[in-house]
């Protein structure tokens, strides 16, 4: 078994090189290998990629690491790791996962959070009393229509017909949802916020952002949303070439859309959201909101949601949460889900117990 | 008793409670490839439970050399030495 560390400033000469077009499983994608070749928290030198090579050349396990920044209070912007991802092959790297797990701890001096971890991970985590995990948050995943024929078509592999099968029975929940969801925002009166498309390139949306992360320690910055509106890394399927390579986690997709939207009351900037849209599910993984204005920033941006072409919504996000409960939006589909998030013990530390984390830290806002 | 047999019982007990195996008995050839509940996650749980009962920290260059039980137990019996 061989360890092979990857620096970030080597990511463009890994994809390239002989052994990864060899490899049926791959460690990286080109394009997270390319989003992470250009994050401006890392430098060249920082190792991006950890692998264990077994005897004949093929991979047995590998683990990312994705630099970031942390923001405390009074001080300059302390560097800290995210771990983007930790995968062993079955057979082949029963051995590697915990050399694997140690030399992540070394090269990023313990500073590492553990962002969207399953639960089995967090309980082994847990067990290496080397991490303080929180306790699970609570999110929901809830369709608001009727999404049988795309859910299907993913689990099928994309394939068209199974989505025209399953259209007759997607049409008839819409035609019901549609009359339920039209009378609730009838109800909710007149829109006073407006929703709009919006760039982090304008002045006021940038300084918005980075107003609103204040005491938000690990909450990205405009800096973080240019670079990461960039470089998405997962391909819409149209795009895909077709090849032999795997990868164990989110690559391909049937659609991927980023909007960055602007949230306005009386022509006062109150809200910037990212939202993606992947396989006709909403995600929010940042909102940023002026204090005061929560509810009606939520309350707008669901509403905007419900206008678009998908049919549902997984989310963490507090405030949508909270806006979700008192409209007791009209459910097709309704099920909790829980994120499960672990930073190790030199970083609390410096962190506040009580610190929260948008849906988008880790690397969740790439995919 | 020499200390490598209280390390080497020691260990199996670590063993048994990690894969829940109460008539596990250890060889020093015993490897992955001979439990099928020696998976990769299990390996992170079994060092983590051998750390906390030896109250030692293995090294990046120890974790990599181990294959079988004996390898293990050679490294606890050198830390517990120095």
């Amino acid at each position: 078994m061989k360890f092979r560390e990857i620096r970030v400033g080597e990511l463009d000469d890994l994809i390239a090189s002989g052994w990864y077009r060899r490899q049926k499983i791959i460690p990286i994608t080109p394009s997270r290998a390319i989003s992470q070749a250009i994050n401006p928290n890392a430098y060249p030198n920082d190792i991006a990629l950890l692998m264990a090579v077994a005897e004949d050349d093929s991979l047995a396990g590998f683990a990312g690491i994705l630099p970031a920044r942390l923001y405390l209070a009074r001080a300059e912007p302390e560097r800290f790791f995210y771990n983007s991802c930790w995968w062993i092959h079955p057979d082949k790297g029963r051995r590697v996962s915990m050399p694997l797990f140690y030399r992540m701890l070394e090269i990023t001096r313990g500073r590492m959070v553990l962002a969207d971890m399953t639960e089995h991970t967090e309980k082994i985590v847990d067990g290496t009393g080397r991490f303080r995990v929180q306790k699970p948050a609570e999110g929901i995943y809830l369709w608001f229509r009727g999404g049988a024929g795309t859910f299907l078509s993913r689990k099928s592999g994309y394939r068209p017909w199974v989505k025209l099968l399953a259209s007759p029975v997607d049409l008839a929940i819409n035609g019901m949802q549609y009359l339920r969801l039209q009378g609730m925002q009838i109800a909710a009166g007149s829109d006073t916020f407006t929703v709009r498309p919006a760039s982090v390139e304008q002045q006021d949306v940038n300084e918005f952002i980075d107003r609103m992360c204040a005491g938000n320690p690990l909450t990205r910055r405009a800096s973080d949303l240019k670079w990461i509106l960039r470089t998405p890394w997962l391909i819409p399927c149209k795009l895909c070439k077709k090849g032999t390579h795997q990868y164990p986690f989110s690559w391909k997709v049937e659609s991927f859309v980023q909007h960055v939207l602007r949230i306005d009351h009386n022509q006062l900037l109150v809200g910037v959201a990212v939202v993606n849209f992947r396989d006709g599910i909403a995600k929010v993984p940042y909102l940023y909101v002026l204090q005061g204005s929560e509810e009606p920033v939520a309350q707008a941006l669901l509403f905007w949601l419900l206008r678009q072409p998908v049919h549902g919504l997984l989310t963490w996000n507090q405030y949508l949460l909270r806006e979700l409960k008192r409209l007791n939006l009209p459910a097709v589909i309704k099920r909790k889900v829980y994120k499960r998030t672990a930073y190790n013990l030199v970083l609390s530390e410096v962190l506040d117990t009580s610190f929260e984390l948008q849906d988008g830290d880790g690397d969740s806002v790439f995919t | 008793m020499d200390d490598y047999d209280v390390i080497r019982q020691r260990v199996e007990k670590v063993f048994r409670e990690v894969f829940r195996k109460p008539s596990l008995v250890l060889t020093p050839g015993l490897s992955a490839a001979d439990v099928p509940e020696w998976t990769s996650l299990q390996h992170v749980r079994l060092i983590a439970a051998l750390e906390k009962e030896f109250a030692l920290r293995f090294e990046f260059s120890e974790l990599v050399e181990i294959e079988t039980v004996g390898d293990i137990i050679r490294i606890i019996v050198q830390k517990s030495s120095v």
